[in-house]
């Protein structure tokens, strides 16, 4: 069944709203993107939806943003990639840049600073639990001695060579990845 | 010139952001605060301020950086910035998506960066945390008033299943308030 395809305004209008309720990480973004276009829209099936999200997890690029970008291919091919993109950014950019106009003046309050240092301390414990999160999910495709060799390297690093380039960094994994799981492990089936 | 500038860092942070966005922070932290575009303190509060206000977290803090910079104009360029890797992706490979989604060289390239990704989320929480409680991991000081709002932060998050993240930030941005003020 074919389902009737969006025209560019409604792509914009769509990713427009999910921008402007997505709040918090970028997973909230992607329940939401799932909401609107698969469940409400019925633009993609929800097997089509998964599928996206495996690929927007492996392209460069924010999680969530990819993910608006390749729903909006999907149903606009390069056009409706860009416009899903915008859309989804353009809530951000307003509003932040409107805070960012009195952004000098709102530090200013004792009060505000007061509920910025409160709001970092339950974000620092939320984006830990995001990493065991990822940790628990990761062990599923990949091997959790291996993984975990990695993740201790990489914060070794963090601490006494501080300033070894992140990118560097992530390449080498990278690299390591495909030597180890390419030549030297079997690995779990993806 | 300020503008190519920003649109070349936030590109390169675009281009080796895997996963969430929280996965950007270690390399804004490297690329912007090396750069002078930000200090250590600014970025954590357009950190906290980007959890609080709707919009995905990345684009949150790319708009920040930008505008501080260099206004409007810059905010804009740093947006793009952060997002043109990706649709140059789409644009060039799209036909290709399903056959790099089932190569085994590049999913096995992923298995190698996602645990270097799960460390430096960790690092940077850590970090975080360290520099809340006692300004570094030096043990300049003590503050107690963090450890109490992680706490309940952690309790929260330990015992309510699905518990939304405006709630942790509305939690967070009380305790503050209440603590800080006394």
């Amino acid at each position: 069944m074919e389902n009737k395809k969006p025209n560019l305004f409604e792509i914009i209008f769509t990713f427009f709203k999910i921008g402007l309720f997505t709040f918090g990480g970028g997973y909230s973004m992607i329940s939401l993107i799932m909401k609107e276009c698969v469940e409400k829209k019925k633009w993609l099936t929800e097997l089509e939806f998964l599928d996206i999200m495996s690929i927007a997890e492996i392209t460069p690029g924010p999680v969530a943003i990819n993910t608006a970008t390749y729903v909006g291919y999907k149903q606009r091919k390069v056009l409706g990639g860009i416009l899903a993109t915008l859309g989804v950014c353009l809530p951000s950019l307003i509003i932040i840049i409107l805070i960012s106009i009195f952004y000098n003046k709102l530090i200013s309050f004792d009060i505000i600073n007061y509920a910025l240092k409160g709001i970092l301390s339950a974000v620092s414990i939320l984006i830990l639990f995001s990493a065991i999160k990822l940790f628990k999910t990761n062990n599923k495709a990949s091997n959790v001695y291996v993984s975990i060799i990695f993740i201790v390297i990489t914060l070794l690093l963090n601490i006494f060579v501080p300033n070894l380039s992140t990118i560097l960094i992530i390449l080498s994994g990278g690299i390591f990845g495909l030597i180890i799981y390419s030549f030297i492990l079997g690995g779990k089936t993806k | 010139m300020i503008y190519l500038l920003l649109f070349w860092i936030f590109f390169k942070i675009g281009l080796f952001t895997f996963g969430g966005g929280y996965a950007m922070i270690p390399l804004m932290q490297q690329e912007l605060i090396a750069k002078s575009l930000t200090t250590e303190t600014e970025l954590f509060n357009f950190i906290a301020i980007s959890e609080a206000t709707p919009g995905p977290f990345a684009i949150n803090v790319a708009t920040f950086v930008g505008y501080s910079n260099a206004g409007l104009v810059g905010s804009i360029i740093a947006t793009l910035g952060l997002v043109t890797p990706s649709l140059i992706i789409i644009i060039l490979i799209a036909a290709l998506f399903n056959k790099i989604n089932e190569n085994k060289y590049v999913n096995n390239f992923l298995k190698g960066v996602r645990p270097i990704v799960i460390g430096l989320i960790a690092f940077v929480a850590i970090k975080l945390i360290f520099t809340q409680l006692c300004g570094g991991f030096d043990f300049t000081f003590f503050d107690y008033k963090p450890l109490i709002i992680m706490a309940i932060t952690i309790v929260l998050k330990l015992t309510i299943k699905k518990m939304s993240p405006i709630l942790f930030i509305v939690i967070g941005a009380s305790l503050g308030i209440l603590l800080y003020m006394i």
